[in-house]
C-alpha cells in the first residue's frame, strides 16, 4: 500500500515535469531567451518567480525549458544503455563461451568512475548533445550488462528453460521468449536508476563546461553560469539545482518503489551508488 | 586462500589491458589528425609530419597501441603538450592535494557514517529510522556540486566560517590545511555517507535478529554493548565490499570538487587539460585514476576474503 | 505515506534554509580604512605579492605578443627605450636622452649609463640595436614602424641612431607601445631567438624584477632584481624611479573570479585582475578590498573578411543593423558607469586621439533593414561560426546575445568556445571562424590598432588601401589640424568598410587588498614602489 503511494507520487511528479517542459512555450509568462538588460539579476518577485539571470532572462522559464535537454539526455541514455547492456548481459549469461571475454571488457569499463569515463570520452569526441549521449551511454551500459548477466545466470538454471531447450527451441527463442521476460524487473529498476544517474552526470559535465553548446540551457550549464554571481544572486544557483534534485529524487523513489514492488522479500542490500 | 589470492591478482591483468585499450582510444577517437590536434592548426606541415613520426601515427593502429603500452608499462606516460613537462611528473605534483582531500573525506565519512548507523539501529523503533531512509535517498539525488554551492553559500558567505576556495599544503601547518580542506572534504564525504551508513544499517538490522544477539541479550548484556561489540563488528565485513565503490565515488567526485574549490589536484589537472586539448595528460590522468581504482578494489576483495573466509571468488 | 511526508518536510526545510542564506547574504556597507592606497606608513621590504590572473599567456615574450596577460607580467621583467608615463605619454626609460635631426629623419639616442641585464651583462647600444631589429620583424607595431626605418647604426657604447626614410612622427609612440613592446634584451638572445618567441631561459630584461619560474597554467614567479638601475625621480606609469620592495611576485592563474575575491578576503591573493564588473558592488562592500578600475579599451566582433559571407560588405552592413549594441552592452556589463557606447576608434579619455566625427554608422540597429540587406546580399544561409575564448565571461555573453540577435534577422549561427591558448591557435586560421568576439586594450596611436592591422588574423584579414593611406599620412602629419582630419577620416573609413563591429568601450576592474600599500592605480598591476603592511 505504502510503496504504491510512493510510486504514484513519483510518477505524478515526473509526468508533471515532462508535461510542463514539453508545453512550456504555450504557457510560460516569459520567453526563456527574452533578454531584458534593465532587469539583470533581480531577486525573485511576483513577476519573476525565480528571479532573473545576468541577461535579465527569467530563471523560472529557463529552469522549465532546461528540463527538456536534461530529461531527453537522461531518457535516451537510459534507453540506449538498457538496450546495449541487456543484449550483452543476456548473451554473456547465456553463452558461457563468450562470457569470459565479454565480462573482461565490462570489467575494464567498470574500472573507471562513471563520470570520469564520460568526461574522457566527451573530451575526445567534443562537446555536443549527441556526443554526450554517446559518452554517457558508454559510461552506464556496463552496470546494466552486469545486472542482466547475473539475473540471466539465475534464470538459466530453472527447469522450464531446460524443458524449452529439450522441446527444440532455438537459443534465440529461449533468450527472447523465456529468459528475457523473467529478468525484466531488474532491467526496469536499473534503467530507472540509470535515468537518474544520467541526469546527474549531464549536469556535472555541463557544470564543468565540457557539455553542450553554451547557449542551450540545461540545469548544469545554468549552474555553471550562475557560479560567479553566487554571492549577489543566489537564486540563480538555487532553482536550477532544485530542478535536478526534484527530478532525480522522483526517479530514485520510483526505482526504489519498483524494486520493492517486484521483489517484496528482497533485503535491500544493494545501495544505489551515486554517479561519481 | 593462497590460490584465491593468486587468481585474484592475475585477474587484474585482463582488466588493466582493457582499461589501457580504452585510454589509448581516447586520442584516436578524436575527429581529425591527432598530431594536428596536439600541435594546433597553425602548424607547419613539417612539424606535423615530425610529430606523426614521433608518435608513430603512420603505423597500423595495433602497433601504435603496443608501442604506447610498452612505454606506459615502463612508467613513461609521455609529455604534456601544453606545459612541456612529463605527465608522470605532473600527476605526481598534483596528487598530494587530491590525496589530502580523499584521506580527509574518508575519515569524515567513517566518523559520520559509523556512529550514525549505530544510532539508527539503536533507535530503530523510533521516527529516526524513516527520517534516515528519506535523507539518504535525498543524499543520492543531490548533485554534489550543487550541495557544495549551497554549503559555500551557507558557511563561506552567509556565515563566513570557512574559506570558499584554495588549498594549503600540510607542510604549511595542520591548522591551515584543515581549515581550507574541511568544507570540500565534507561535501565529498556526505554523498557517500548515505550509502555507507545505509549499508551498515541494513547489515546490522539483519544480525540484530540473529541467535547470537538474542543469546547475548538474554545473558543480560546491555543492548548498547551488544550492538557495538557483536552486531556492529559483524556488519563491518559486508560493508567493506562497498568501500571500493566508495573510493570510486570519491575519485570521481574530486574532479568536480577540486574544480569548484580550486584545489590544485589531479581532478583540476584533468579538467584543465581537457579544455586545453592536452591529450597526453588526459590519457595519463584517466589511466592513473583507473589503476588506483582497480588496485583499491583488489585490496578490498582480498581484505574481504581474509576477514570472512566463507566467501570465495566467483 | 510517512516516507513521503518526511521527504516533503525535508525539501521544505531545505528551501527554507536556502531562503535564509539568500536573505542573509547582503552585507552592510562598511567603511574602508584605506581607499586611496597612499598612506604615510613606512615601506616594508621583503615578502611576496600574490596576483591572481584569469589566464596565463601563451608566451612571456612581451615583444612577441599582444596578449594582455603577457603585458601585466612582462613590464616587470622588460623595459624599453621609452615608456608610457602616468598620462600615457612616451617618456624616456632606458634612453637617457634623444635628439631629432632638423629634417626629422634621424633620431640619435643615448642610453643611460650603468644599466645591467638580469644575466649580469651591461646594456650597450649594440643590444639596443639588435633588440630593435628583432622588434621591427616580430612585432605587429614594429612591422609598421619598419616601413619608415632605413637603418639602425651603432655610434659608440651607449649611443646609436635610427635613420628613417622620411619624417615619422609616431616613432616614440611606437617605441613605447605597451604591447608587442620594443623592449631591450641582450643582443645575443635577440639574434638567437630571431622570429621565434623567447624561450624561458631567454627571458632576460632590465626590469626591477627578473623571471624566476613558470608552471604553465598554474603560476609565474618573478623575483626582485638586486642590481636594478633605477631612473631618478618620481614613478610615473612605466617610467620614473622604480624600486622593488617584494622579494617575489607570484602570478597565479585562477579562473573563477568568485574564488579570486574570496581568496583575497582570506589573504590568499593580494591583487586580482579581470574581475567581472557585476561584482563591483561585492568589492565595494568588502572592507579589505579596493576596486581599481581603468580604461580597458573596447570589445568588438571581428568578421573574417577573407571568406564568405563576410567578404561581402552588404552582409557586414546587415550585421550592423542586426546588432542591438545597447542591449548587448547593458546585459554584458550591467553597471552603466563601466561601459560607454561610442563608435570612435579611440576612447573619449584619450583626448589627443579621440574624434567624434563620422561615427554615425556605429549603431544602426534596425532588424527590418538587416533582413532586407541580408536578402540583397550574397549570404546563402550557411551557418556562421562565432568563436570566443571562454576564459573571459564578457566574450561569452556578447557571443550569446549576438547569436540571438543575428538569428532574429535570418542569420544562421553556431557558437564555439575555447580556452584562451586554444583560442589563439584557432584564431590564426580563417576556416575556423566567421566572427570572433574579442576585447582590445587601449592603444596609443592609429597604427597600433590591432583590430585593423592589415591582412592579419587579428583584423580578420582586412585589406584596405584607404586605411593604409591614412596610416601613412598619419606618419607625416605635423599639425594638430592635420591629425584631427586624419582621425575623422579613419572613423569614416571604419564605417564605410566595416572591418569590425565595435560593441562598447569598457572599464577593467581589478581588485587590490588594502594590505598592499602605496599602490598607484594605472593600467594593470605593477608591483614596484608598493609593499605589504605587516
Amino acid at each position: 500500500m505504502f510503496q504504491k503511494k510512493t510510486n504514484v507520487l513519483a510518477l505524478c511528479i515526473l509526468s508533471l515535469i515532462v508535461l510542463a517542459t514539453i508545453t512550456a512555450q504555450w504557457w510560460l509568462p516569459f520567453s526563456p531567451t527574452n533578454i531584458d538588460p534593465e532587469k539583470r539579476l533581480t531577486a525573485p518577485s511576483f513577476d519573476h518567480w525565480f528571479g532573473t539571470d545576468d541577461f535579465g532572462r527569467d530563471v523560472f522559464a529557463r529552469t522549465v525549458v532546461a528540463a527538456q535537454v536534461s530529461l531527453a539526455v537522461g531518457g535516451i541514455v537510459a534507453l540506449f544503455a538498457t538496450v546495449i547492456g541487456t543484449t550483452i548481459g543476456l548473451v554473456s549469461g547465456y553463452f558461457r563461451k563468450v562470457d569470459f571475454i565479454l565480462m573482461r571488457v565490462i570489467d575494464g569499463f567498470l574500472a573507471f568512475p562513471a563520470l570520469l569515463l564520460a568526461l574522457a570520452l566527451v573530451a575526445a569526441l567534443g562537446g555536443s548533445l549527441i556526443n554526450i549521449i554517446i559518452a554517457l551511454t558508454l559510461a552506464f551500459f556496463p552496470v546494466m550488462a552486469r545486472v542482466v548477466r547475473s539475473a540471466t545466470l539465475q534464470v538459466k538454471n530453472e527447469s522450464y528453460i531446460e524443458a524449452a531447450r529439450t522441446t527444440g527451441a532455438s537459443h534465440f527463442v529461449v533468450i527472447t521468449r523465456y529468459i528475457f521476460p523473467n529478468i525484466l524487473s531488474p532491467v526496469i529498476v536499473q534503467s530507472t536508476f540509470i535515468f537518474a544517474k544520467a541526469i546527474l552526470a549531464e549536469a556535472a559535465l555541463s557544470f564543468l563546461g565540457v557539455g553542450v553548446d553554451p547557449s542551450t540551457p540545461t540545469w548544469g550549464s545554468m549552474l555553471q553560469e550562475a557560479q560567479i554571481y553566487l554571492t549577489i544572486a543566489p537564486w540563480y544557483s538555487i532553482f536550477p539545482g532544485l530542478g535536478i534534485v526534484i527530478t532525480v529524487l522522483a526517479l530514485n523513489l520510483l526505482g526504489d518503489g519498483l524494486r520493492d514492488a517486484f521483489d517484496p522479500h528482497q533485503v535491500k542490500r544493494k545501495p544505489r551508488t551515486k554517479v561519481a | 586462500m593462497l590460490q584465491y589470492t593468486i587468481r585474484r591478482l592475475l585477474s587484474v591483468i585482463p582488466v588493466m589491458f582493457v582499461v589501457s585499450v580504452i585510454v589509448f582510444m581516447i586520442v584516436h577517437l578524436t575527429p581529425g589528425n591527432p598530431a594536428l590536434i596536439i600541435l594546433g592548426e597553425d602548424t607547419s606541415p613539417k612539424a606535423i609530419a615530425d610529430l606523426e613520426e614521433q608518435l608513430g601515427l603512420n603505423d597500423p593502429l595495433y602497433i601504435q597501441f603496443f608501442n604506447w603500452l610498452s612505454q606506459v608499462i615502463t612508467g613513461d606516460l609521455g609529455t604534456s603538450v601544453y606545459s612541456e613537462r612529463k605527465v608522470t611528473e605532473l600527476i605526481f605534483s598534483n596528487f598530494r592535494p587530491t590525496f589530502s582531500l580523499m584521506s580527509l573525506s574518508m575519515i569524515l565519512l567513517l566518523v559520520i557514517a559509523i556512529p550514525a548507523a549505530i544510532a539508527i539501529v539503536a533507535l530503530r523503533k523510533t521516527v529516526l529510522d524513516p527520517i534516515f531512509t528519506s535523507v539518504s535517498l535525498l543524499g543520492v539525488s543531490i548533485p554534489d556540486f550543487w550541495l557544495a554551492i549551497l554549503l559555500v553559500l551557507g558557511f563561506g558567505v552567509a556565515l563566513p566560517v570557512f574559506p570558499v576556495a584554495g588549498y594549503v599544503p600540510l607542510t604549511e601547518g595542520m591548522g591551515a590545511w584543515l581549515y581550507h580542506l574541511l568544507l570540500p572534504a565534507f561535501v565529498l564525504a556526505i554523498v557517500e555517507v548515505g550509502i555507507i551508513a545505509r549499508m551498515l544499517r541494513d547489515s546490522m538490522l539483519e544480525s540484530v535478529n540473529q541467535d547470537y544477539t538474542k543469546t547475548a541479550l538474554a545473558k543480560g548484556i546491555k543492548e548498547r554493548e551488544v550492538l557495538v561489540r557483536h552486531v556492529f563488528a559483524n556488519a563491518l565485513i559486508p560493508t567493506t565490499t562497498v568501500l571500493g565503490a566508495t573510493v570510486a565515488g570519491l575519485l570521481g567526485g574530486t574532479v568536480i570538487i577540486e574544480t569548484l574549490f580550486t584545489i590544485p589536484g589531479i581532478g583540476q589537472l584533468l579538467i584543465d587539460s581537457i579544455h586545453r586539448r592536452d591529450y597526453p595528460v588526459v590519457q595519463g590522468v584517466v589511466l592513473f585514476i583507473a589503476a588506483i581504482y582497480v588496485l583499491v578494489n583488489l585490496l578490498v576483495d582480498l581484505l574481504y576474503t581474509f576477514l570472512d573466509p566463507r566467501i570465495r571468488y566467483d | 505515506m510517512k516516507k513521503i511526508t518526511l521527504l516533503l518536510i525535508g525539501l521544505i526545510a531545505l528551501i527554507g534554509l536556502i531562503g535564509l542564506i539568500g536573505c542573509s547574504s547582503d552585507e552592510g556597507g562598511a567603511t574602508k580604512a584605506d581607499s586611496s592606497g597612499n598612506d604615510s606608513a613606512e615601506p616594508v621590504e621583503g615578502g611576496k605579492m600574490n596576483v591572481a590572473i584569469s589566464a596565463d599567456p601563451n608566451t612571456l615574450d612581451w615583444m612577441y605578443t599582444g596578449e594582455s596577460a603577457a603585458r601585466k607580467i612582462g613590464w616587470h621583467i622588460f623595459e624599453g627605450l621609452f615608456a608610457l608615463n602616468q598620462d600615457y605619454e612616451a617618456k624616456p626609460l632606458l634612453a637617457d636622452s634623444y635628439e631629432v635631426s632638423e629634417d626629422g629623419k634621424t633620431y640619435t639616442i643615448d642610453l643611460r649609463e650603468g644599466l645591467t641585464f638580469h644575466n649580469g651583462e651591461e646594456v650597450t647600444s649594440k643590444d639596443a640595436v639588435a633588440s630593435l631589429e628583432r622588434w621591427l620583424k616580430v612585432s605587429s607595431i614594429g612591422e609598421i614602424t619598419n616601413q619608415h626605418v632605413e637603418s639602425l647604426e651603432v655610434v659608440d657604447e651607449l649611443q646609436f641612431k635610427i635613420h628613417l626614410n622620411k619624417a615619422y612622427t609616431s616613432l616614440l609612440s611606437d617605441l613605447s607601445a605597451p604591447k608587442h613592446a620594443a623592449v631591450i634584451i641582450p643582443a645575443s638572445i635577440a639574434e638567437e631567438a630571431g622570429e621565434q618567441p623567447l624561450s624561458r631561459d631567454e627571458l632576460i630584461g632590465t626590469g626591477p624584477f627578473e623571471f624566476d619560474s613558470w608552471k604553465r597554467g598554474n603560476e609565474v614567479v618573478i623575483k626582485k632584481f638586486e642590481n636594478y638601475a633605477s631612473r631618478e625621480g618620481e614613478m610615473s606609469g612605466l617610467t620614473g624611479g622604480k624600486k622593488a620592495y617584494f622579494d617575489s611576485v607570484h602570478f597565479k592563474v585562477v579562473k573563477d573570479p568568485q574564488v579570486i575575491l574570496n581568496g583575497m578576503k582570506t589573504g590568499l591573493y593580494d591583487y586580482g585582475s579581470d574581475i567581472p564588473l557585476d561584482l563591483y558592488e561585492v568589492v565595494e562592500a568588502a572592507p579589505d578590498l579596493v576596486a581599481e578600475t581603468s580604461n580597458n579599451g573596447y570589445t568588438i566582433l571581428t568578421t573574417d573578411k577573407s571568406e564568405a559571407p563576410f567578404d561581402d560588405n552588404k552582409v557586414r552592413q546587415a550585421l550592423n543593423a542586426a546588432l542591438n549594441k545597447e542591449e548587448i552592452a547593458k546585459a554584458t556589463y550591467g553597471n552603466e558607469d563601466f561601459y560607454g557606447l561610442d563608435g570612435a576608434l579611440f576612447t573619449p579619455n584619450q583626448t589627443a586621439l579621440y574624434s567624434d566625427q563620422n561615427i554615425e554608422g556605429f549603431s544602426g540597429y534596425d532588424p527590418e533593414k538587416a533582413k532586407e540587406l541580408l536578402e540583397e546580399s550574397s549570404y546563402d544561409g550557411k551557418p556562421i561560426k562565432i568563436m570566443f575564448a571562454n576564459s573571459y565571461s564578457d566574450y561569452k555573453k556578447i557571443a550569446e546575445i549576438a547569436e540571438q540577435q543575428l538569428e532574429e534577422v535570418g542569420f544562421n549561427v553556431n557558437l564555439e568556445s575555447f580556452e584562451w591558448a586554444t583560442y589563439l591557435d584557432k584564431w590564426g586560421k580563417a576556416s575556423n571562424w566567421d566572427i570572433v568576439v574579442i576585447g582590445w586594450s587601449p592603444f596609443f596611436s592609429p597604427n597600433q590598432a590591432g583590430m585593423v592591422s592589415q591582412d592579419s588574423n587579428s583584423s580578420g584579414w582586412y585589406n584596405s588601401p584607404e586605411w593604409q593611406q591614412l596610416i601613412s599620412d598619419w606618419a607625416t602629419a605635423g599639425t594638430e589640424e592635420e591629425k584631427d582630419q586624419i582621425l575623422a577620416e579613419l572613423n569614416a573609413t571604419l564605417y564605410e568598410e566595416r572591418p569590425f563591429e565595435k560593441v562598447a568601450n569598457v572599464s577593467n576592474l581589478d581588485v587590490r587588498s588594502t594590505s598592499v600599500k602605496s599602490y598607484n592605480s594605472w593600467y594593470g598591476p605593477r608591483s614596484w614602489n608598493t609593499w605589504k603592511a605587516e
